[in-house]
């Protein structure tokens, strides 16, 4: 890491704190708000509040992981207060690497390189703020508008809300399915693993009642997916 | 009958109150909290232009802009549109502030509604993706954390089948998430409403549209919710999910 990284990195710190934390207090807000919701009109009972929120912990770990090789590649090209910034708020980890590249071939350096000096890695993070804060703003002028449709369009006697939720889920499932599984023998069977084994456990669940068994389907299935991908890798090689 | 007249009525004071109040409040600190997270994005490059001079002419500030711009704005304007009748309002404004959308809050909200068999367009479908998306951005953080405090030791430690194996958490996540739409709707189901992503797929990639490569899952979402609608209208507005 040269001298320029380590320097902007100490100074974006201070920062990367403010928004994370800001992340965390909008999290809260939502979250406490819909208890709140729940409180007064009984929709769900504690139990299942709890079995909810532990169902959800354990979902988010297996994805997590899958930032796991872009955010060490990133620390080691623009430091570790950066990568934790542009991770943790607007961004993902790859579509950030990817943003900082661009930027960094447009000022003619090398990322993380000798002639990236402070002045340059100040563009980077404003390009990189730049390539995600429109996804803000669009939420901010369409999410209402949205969301007033939705709940017009949800008070009809024969709605197309639940198919509009299928067939946006399955537009985006067909084709990421595919873009992934058409990656390598690898990849597919990771896909048909996955897919047999949470199938496997949701049945099993359903016909026992294992509720608990149940928060952990997509930490069963993301395991599977990944020991036999990893199998089926060494034997194609 | 007085029973089914009660519950009818409580779920009817269940979506005033949702689609009122709460539903108002959800916008109102959603959008405020997007002005404050842009203006703290902003706030670092800011700090080390004026106040730290780290200075570039500002020609290479409206290059980096153009190049990004060019690359980049038919996601800006399509992908907050394909995950809102997946996640819903307050999910969005949590989602597209701690990102990874598509990778870890659309899983958690599919696994939860798939688990109490809820739609995200009623109440209580978007009360428990709240639940669960504001979990999921806790425990996302605390793991970015450690892997941005630990990240190198981890690597050093864990053996190198283990590092190889993280690849391939995408492609069985989407396999997971298939599971749960075939346990809610069937295969036949799920297999005929894959068909419009089956063909869009391979029209990209014979390049018959190759000018919407970039877009190729926005555009598979748009065509096939497109589909569902023309069936819907067809059928008098009676289709449901088969």
């Amino acid at each position: 890491m040269t001298q320029a990284v380590k320097d902007v990195n100490s100074i974006v710190l201070v920062f990367a704190i403010l928004l994370i934390g800001y992340v965390i207090v909008q999290a809260t807000f939502f979250l406490r708000h819909a208890l709140k919701f729940n409180e007064k009109y009984k929709l769900f009972s504690k139990e299942e509040i709890k079995d909810a929120v532990q169902a959800s912990a354990i979902s988010s770990i297996g994805p997590s992981f899958s930032i796991v090789v872009i955010v060490l590649a990133m620390i080691s090209l623009i430091g570790p207060a950066v990568t934790w910034m542009r991770s943790g708020v607007l961004g993902s980890a790859d579509y950030e690497l990817w943003i900082a590249d661009i930027v960094s071939t447009q000022l003619g350096v090398t990322l993380g390189g000798e002639g990236f000096t402070e002045a340059a890695f100040t563009v980077a993070i404003f390009g990189m703020v730049l390539a995600s804060a429109p996804f803000m703003v669009n939420c901010l002028i369409t999410l209402k508008p949205l969301d007033k449709a939705m709940m017009k369009a949800a008070k009809k006697k024969n709605s197309f809300i639940p198919l509009l939720g299928m067939t946006a889920e399955l537009g985006m499932m067909g084709y990421w399915a595919l873009e992934n599984g058409t990656k390598g023998a690898s990849s597919t069977a990771a896909i048909a693993a996955s897919l047999l084994t949470a199938m496997a456990v949701v049945t099993w669940c359903q016909k026992g009642g294992h509720t608990k068994l149940s928060n952990w389907i997509l930490a069963i299935a993301l395991i599977a997916g990944m020991i036999v991908a990893t199998i089926v890798q060494s034997i194609v090689g | 009958m007085t029973q089914e007249k009660i519950v009818s009525t409580d779920q009817r004071e269940i979506e005033e109150a949702f689609t009122g109040d709460y539903t108002k409040k959800v916008h109102i600190v959603g959008r405020l909290s997007i002005v404050i997270v842009l203006v703290l994005s902003f706030l670092p490059v800011l700090y080390m232009y004026f106040i730290k001079g780290y200075q570039m002419p500002i020609d290479k500030y409206l290059n980096v802009a153009f190049a990004i711009t060019a690359l980049c704005i038919g996601f800006w304007l399509t992908e907050p549109f394909t995950w809102f009748p997946i996640l819903g309002s307050a999910a969005m404004y949590m989602g597209y502030i701690a990102g990874n959308v598509k990778n870890i809050r659309v899983p958690v909200a599919r696994q939860l509604r798939s688990k109490y068999g809820l739609s995200a367009a009623e109440p209580k479908g978007q009360i428990i993706t709240t639940v669960g998306v504001a979990i999921s951005v806790y425990v996302n953080l605390i793991i970015l954390t450690v892997i941005v405090v630990f990240g190198s030791f981890l690597v050093s430690v864990l053996p190198p089948i283990v590092i190889e194996a993280f690849t391939y958490v995408i492609p069985s996540l989407i396999g997971a998430l298939l599971a749960f739409r075939i346990s809610e709707s069937g295969w036949i189901v799920t297999l005929k409403w894959s068909v419009p992503a089956i063909i869009i797929f391979a029209l990209m990639k014979t390049g018959t549209i190759g000018f919407l490569v970039d877009f190729g899952m926005s555009t598979s979402i748009g065509i096939t919710i497109l589909i569902g609608y023309i069936i819907y209208r067809m059928q008098g507005g009676k289709a449901k999910e088969q």
